[in-house]
């Protein structure tokens, strides 16, 4: 297990609704000394967010009652949170989803069907500000 | 019609001939009988019997005797035939008779189409140039929800005129036109709503009279109702996009978990455990390409996939396909010669454009044997860009060639080669490369190879 006191190590939120999936990112996140949290609807997501301030969230689009986009634009009202990297998360690469995930100006989205799961870290590790 | 029913006149008019015939024949016979027997017959007259003493029948009047007998005996036969022929046959018609016998059968065989046309299941109608209604039958009623006497279906034209989303005029326009351009049964499909309110899909041919036919109601009208055709076909591609979309949750999941357990540094699999999670992450890696294949295929078949045209260069496009396939074309020493025209670009959906090439290398690779020749080429000409895949293997069996481009067909030969390959990849590339507004052709002999060529017009640039 990593030594490291909690403060030195980096934190990601990941807000998804299927939860196979979470866990094991945050499982991976873990072994490689990031501490995950995970919530599993957008409400939850959104109160962990503004709660923890997390340096990096994974957002996912598709989720009952409040989806990715509506958790977004929430978070822009915030003053921290209009600044957090938000990486969404789709399953589809339909042309909708990119039209509305560019109208609100996020510029970064991963298709989770096309991605390892290493990659998912890597991208996330990018977004660190610190090494 | 009713001609077939009853023997004709010159049938009837033959029987009587040789009716006639036979009994002069047979006539004939009698006076050679009686002329030859005269002496026999006069034996057999009783003893004493005479009709005039002996000494006048003399030679000369034994002839006439016989003769006017022979006559006699004609005259009653023939007599009696004659009158055996009027019983039998019907009485003699005269031209207005015979004109009144006609217009009887005709009236007879109308009356039978009549009830034909207007019991048909399927709604028929005749119409004129400005949609107004004639003989609208029982189904057309039916089919529209009115009563016989709804004087709305007098005119159709405004329910013809209906107009899918992608029609830029009214259906019945465009099927006027296509019979002016001499199409002797033009066919559309329409929406349509119905007096009840419902909205129906049909299918409507029209037949036309042509121009000088005197009549004003030229156009004979069919429908064919596909409302619930569509309805099933939009069913079962609603559920293989819904089935194909949650499908991918749980390969992903599979995917993650199998590379979690491959890269992780906590955990000390051993080889054969690592092999086995190596086949499983491999065959969920098919799965899932198939499950994308899917999805494309059902997003065609709904109309929803719209091309997004941008600017790509052909040496780009190619490089970028033989990054991905080089190692599968080395691993079967197989050579690929490419042939680009040069600053060749095109202008079309790059995702459809790839994914037709794609295709069509893949299945050469596939389906040539080891250290087999390849070739891609791109000639661009002026109006048109055409895109050549050859292969020097297993080719498509002729009785096959006609089946390639459908959905799940696989050849006989390809099934042997592998049992690999879902069917789908000459549809979708078929789909792909015509949804862009190019076209697709093939020749192949079996056992010799196979070429592909796909022919992309030039976008005319102002």
């Amino acid at each position: 297990m990593n030594d490291a006191p909690t403060q030195l190590k980096h934190t990601v939120l990941i807000v998804d609704d299927e939860e196979s999936l979470t866990n094991v990112l945050a499982r991976k996140f873990e072994d490689e000394g990031i501490t995950a949290f995970c919530a599993y609807d957008g409400k939850q997501g959104l109160e962990m967010a503004l709660e923890k301030h997390p340096e990096v969230i994974l957002l996912d689009v598709m989720m009952p009652e409040m989806d990715g986009f509506e958790v977004l634009t929430s978070l822009k009202k915030d003053d921290w949170g209009k600044d957090v990297p938000v990486i969404l998360l789709t399953n589809s690469s339909s042309i909708d989803t990119v039209a509305r995930a560019v109208s609100t100006g996020m510029s970064e989205f991963l298709v989770k069907t096309e991605m390892k799961l290493d990659d998912v870290v890597t991208h996330v590790k990018d977004r660190f500000v610190t090494s | 019609m009713g001609y077939h029913n009853a023997p004709t006149r010159s049938l009837r008019e033959e029987n009587k001939q040789l009716r006639t015939f036979l009994l002069i024949g047979l006539a004939a016979l009698l006076v050679l009988i009686l002329w030859v027997f005269r002496d026999l017959f006069m034996l057999a007259l009783p003893d004493g019997f005479t009709l005039l003493p002996a000494a006048e029948i003399t030679p000369e009047f034994q002839i006439i005797a016989t003769v006017l007998f022979a006559s006699l005996v004609f005259g009653i036969t023939t007599a009696g035939a004659w009158v055996y022929l009027q019983s039998t046959k019907p009485a003699e018609t005269t031209p207005a008779e015979v004109n009144q016998q006609l217009i009887a059968e005709l009236a007879v065989s109308a009356r039978q189409l009549q009830l034909l046309f207007d019991n048909s299941p399927i709604p028929y109608f005749v119409m004129d140039d400005e949609g107004n209604v004639r003989n609208p039958n029982k189904a057309t009623l039916r089919f529209f929800a009115a009563d016989e006497d709804d004087v709305r279906v007098a005119n159709l034209y405004n329910r013809i005129a209906a107009v899918r989303e992608d029609f830029s005029k009214p259906a019945i326009e465009l099927l006027f036109e296509k019979i002016k351009r001499g199409v002797s049964i033009a066919s559309e499909e329409v929406t349509m709503k119905t007096y009840d309110g419902r909205e129906r899909i049909a299918q409507i041919s029209i037949y036309s009279m042509s121009e000088d036919s005197p009549l004003l109601y030229k156009h004979l009208v069919a429908l064919r109702d596909v409302t619930e055709e569509r309805e099933s076909e939009r069913i079962k591609t609603d559920f293989l996009l819904l089935a194909s979309h949650q499908l991918r949750t749980p390969t992903t999941a599979i995917k993650w978990h199998a590379e979690y357990l491959l890269g992780s540094k906590k955990i000390d699999l051993e080889p054969s455990v690592a092999e086995y999670l190596h086949e499983i992450h491999h065959a969920n890696e098919r799965m899932m390409e198939l499950v994308g294949t899917l999805l494309t295929v059902s997003r065609i078949e709904m109309g929803v996939l719209e091309p997004q045209s941008e600017k790509i260069d052909c040496k780009e496009l190619v490089d970028d396909l033989l990054d991905e396939l080089n190692s599968s074309m080395e691993k079967k020493g197989q050579v690929l010669a490419v042939n680009i025209t040069p600053n060749a670009t095109l202008e079309v959906d790059h995702t459809m454009i790839r994914v037709a090439i794609h295709n069509l290398l893949t299945n050469a690779i596939k389906y040539t044997p080891r250290n087999g020749a390849l070739t891609l080429n791109i000639e661009q000409g002026g109006t048109s860009t055409s895109i050549t895949v050859t292969d020097t293997g297993y080719g498509i069996p002729q009785n096959e060639q006609s089946h390639i481009f459908s959905k799940m067909y696989r050849a006989t030969n390809a099934k042997k080669i592998s049992a690999d390959g879902t069917g789908l990849g000459l549809y979708l590339t078929k789909s792909f490369v015509e949804k862009l507004g190019g076209s697709i052709a093939f020749h192949s002999t079996e056992g010799k190879g196979t070429t592909f060529t796909i022919t992309m017009p030039n976008v005319q640039s102002v």
